[in-house]
């Protein structure tokens, strides 16, 4: 076997090792390259800036532990951001596991606010939990909630919530905020809350799934994205809130360009192959 | 449900369905269970036959009881969390992070022009991806509206008529399961035995 | 109170033509008229791949990655790939080929168990079937690793991703194109249908899945409704259009979506 069909059928785990390296070397030493605002990312920041003071939002969080690392730090400075605004977050999610995510990033961001913000659970948050039945489930929230659940993710009646005094239904709702991580499940926010209620939504998902919605967002039906964890890197970089997400999006920095080194040798390796007609 | 997302329906029907919808919660809760007793029973019999690898099996079963055992104290227990937060947690991102490993290596073999189509995927892929890369724009400012136009254009529209496309086999398959003429997800029927 | 909630009359209008349009074909096969719908290759190609087994004497392996049930979203997808398993199952045990199924959802378990025990049953080959080796529950995350050293283990030798497939296909698929399986691929979440296609060898796009499950089936009124679904892509296209022409000319349009 000549050494040009040897290199083209490498061993997979030479490219894992390869990449192993590539990925854990700017993570265990940090390295800072600049890095610029994608055109999602930048949309959703702005939308989420634009909210008005005193408004209330609803915040899905979809983030389970395979996705929080590329998104919870997203998802800490989308509170933190709100919070500090003085924007009122209503808290849930769809899946139970999703649910003690969400929990650990709104403790992490009420760690990291200024002394002074106002951020008193049942008076600037409040978490309902874990709204069972996926889409459907969704759709009875935001039409009735006091219907829906009965108390929130800490027991407190919902009647005794100072912040949902006189919120029964999205409609006193100015924005959504759905974290969906990799559940796909950012239409059931589109078609149950933004459509119905004429509410603007934006959110994030994993990096892979962004495509998905990009039709979404050229009909204006998604304001902006933030996709994965370069787009998590880029609020926490808008924000001025350094955090783990940076780090990790310049480790896929050396990821992404060793990718397309082996796509450039495997093309060049292959175009050779052909031109000497070996198989 | 389906016409309650159509038409305004008296309190009663609303109510039937929120607690149908809070059905699917107990269904849940039900599979999972079934799904531990399965495995159980599976590695019990691994262990009683002594086959292959049949040690890792009690480590399940020691796994089970504790994990088990310290849930139904409480979900808030401090082990309880300990394990999730230490053990459970990091061994699913360690898990999920695999996928990076193999698409790079599907990449390096699968990314190849033997052909027009297969040249068109590889260049409008790795336009995309030195876009996506935070240097890339840095690299190759070019990448950065031309990546983006791939991405909000013919991208877009390919993926909304997968969506479309989706979402009609998807009513076609509610048609057909819901006048019973597809049957097949719930096994060969006596009717359909001997047919073929 | 108005008789349609706002917003959604659209919507209630294209739910009718669609399904009319289904259960009108469905009757006219059921009349004996038939349409004229083009062969999908990969009902073949389930055949090739179970031949390609039972040839070398190695395992074909059918893979649903997530059948979480009790989600919308999911359950569609599961369905269709409960549908394709009991045709492939049947085919399995027809042909004698080792024949493995991992489910990663205990219902979803218990309905595969069931689907594939059936399917052995009307072959006759039922003592070729093991109750928890040939239908296996593995818990979603310890999948991964069990599945990846059991296809090098076992070398083997075909493969079906069906179903619901998430950021897994790319790690299973791959992984089966190293260890030299032929394999058919096919789900309808679309940002994971690219992978599905580049690796596998034969792939099934978005609604081809539930058309490969109507197929199989081998009831020709199911396959004639596949004909009615094409008459919502029609009605799309000619929305599009109009839609395109009125927006080119500057007439809006959105106010319609809030009948």
């Amino acid at each position: 076997m000549s050494i040009i069909n040897k290199l083209l059928n490498i061993d997979q785990r030479i490219i894992y090792a390869a990449l192993f390296i590539a990925l854990a070397y700017p993570i265990l030493s940090p390295v800072m390259l600049p890095m610029d605002i994608q055109g999602y990312s930048q949309q959703a920041f702005d939308f989420s800036d634009s909210i008005p003071e005193g408004s209330i939002v609803i915040f899905e969080g979809g983030l389970g532990a395979a996705t929080y690392p590329q998104g919870g730090p997203g998802m800490v400075v989308q509170i933190y951001h709100m919070l500090t605004k003085g924007v009122k977050i209503v808290f849930f999610s769809i899946g139970t596991e999703q649910n003690f995510w969400t929990v650990r990033a709104i403790e992490t961001a009420l760690g990291k606010l200024p002394p002074g913000t106002p951020a008193e659970n049942g008076v600037d948050w409040v978490h309902l939990g874990y709204v069972a039945g996926g889409e459907a489930g969704v759709g009875s929230l935001v039409n009735d909630i006091r219907a829906t659940i009965t108390s929130d993710y800490y027991g407190t009646p919902i009647d005794d919530i100072p912040l949902l005094e006189g919120v029964n239904d999205a409609s006193s709702f100015a924005a959504v905020l759905w974290w969906g991580g990799s559940e796909g499940s950012m239409p059931y926010g589109i078609r149950q809350i933004s459509v119905p209620f004429g509410i603007p939504i934006t959110g994030m998902s994993t990096t892979n799934e962004v495509p998905n919605f990009s039709p979404y967002i050229s009909a204006g039906q998604l304001q902006g994205i933030f996709g994965g964890v370069r787009g998590s890197a880029e609020y926490e970089y808008l924000m001025r809130l350094p955090g783990p997400a940076l780090g990790q999006a310049m480790a896929t920095n050396f990821g992404g360009l060793l990718w397309m080194i082996l796509v450039i040798l495997g093309n060049v390796f292959y175009f050779i192959q052909r031109t000497r007609g070996e198989e | 449900m389906i016409l309650e997302h159509f038409f305004p329906m008296p309190d009663v029907v609303t109510g039937f369905n929120i607690t149908m919808r809070s059905f699917t919660t107990i269904v849940s809760a039900a599979a999972l269970m079934l799904g531990v007793i399965f495995l159980t029973i599976s590695h019990a019999r691994t262990i009683s036959q002594q086959k292959s690898g049949w040690y890792y099996s009690i480590f399940y079963m020691i796994s089970l009881l504790i994990t088990v055992g310290l849930g139904l104290l409480s979900v808030r227990n401090e082990n309880f969390l300990w394990i999730y937060d230490n053990m459970t947690s990091p061994t699913g991102a360690a898990l999920y992070s695999l996928t990076a490993f193999y698409i790079t290596s599907a990449a390096y073999r699968v990314f190849r022009a033997r052909n027009w189509n297969a040249a068109v995927l590889l260049i409008t892929g790795f336009v995309v991806l030195a876009m996506l890369i935070p240097i890339g724009g840095i690299l190759l400012p070019p990448v950065v509206p031309l990546g983006e136009w791939f991405r909000s254009y013919p991208s877009s529209a390919g993926f909304r008529g997968m969506i479309m496309g989706t979402s009609l086999g998807t009513m076609g398959l509610g048609v057909r399961v819901f006048i019973g003429r597809q049957k097949e997800h719930l096994g060969v029927r006596e009717e359909r035995r001997g047919v073929e | 109170m108005s008789l349609i909630i706002a917003g959604r009359a659209l919507g209630v209008v294209a739910l009718v033509i669609i399904v009319g349009a289904i259960l009108y074909f469905m009757q006219q096969a059921y009349s004996g008229k038939m349409p004229t719908l083009r062969r999908l290759q990969a009902v073949d190609a389930i055949d090739e791949i179970i031949g390609r087994c039972v040839e070398m004497g190695r395992p074909a392996w059918y893979l649903m990655d997530s059948t979480n049930m009790t989600t919308p979203s999911i359950l569609a997808p599961t369905v269709a790939a409960f549908q394709i398993l009991s045709h492939t199952a049947r085919i399995a045990a027809r042909l004698g080929s080792k024949f493995f199924v991992p489910v990663t959802q205990g219902l979803a378990y218990s309905i595969a168990a069931d689907i594939v025990e059936e399917a052995y049953r009307a072959e006759g080959k039922i003592d070729d079937y093991d109750p928890f080796g040939t239908v296996m529950y593995l818990p979603d995350g310890a999948d991964r690793m069990y599945i990846i050293n059991n296809m090098w283990s076992q070398r083997v030798s075909g493969a079906f991703f069906l179903g619901s497939w998430y950021h897994k296909a790319v790690i299973f698929t791959e992984n089966a194109a190293r260890v030299g399986a032929l394999s058919l691929g096919g789900t309808d979440t679309t940002h994971n249908i690219p992978f599905l296609v580049a690796i596998c060898d034969y792939s099934i796009i978005g609604e081809e899945l539930y058309a490969l499950g109507a197929y199989v089936s081998g009831d020709p009124t199911n396959t004639a409704s596949l004909a009615g679904q094409d008459i919502g892509k029609y009605l799309a296209l000619i929305i599009i259009v109009i839609g395109s022409l009125l927006a080119t000319a500057g007439f809006s349009i959105s106010g319609i979506f809030s009948w």
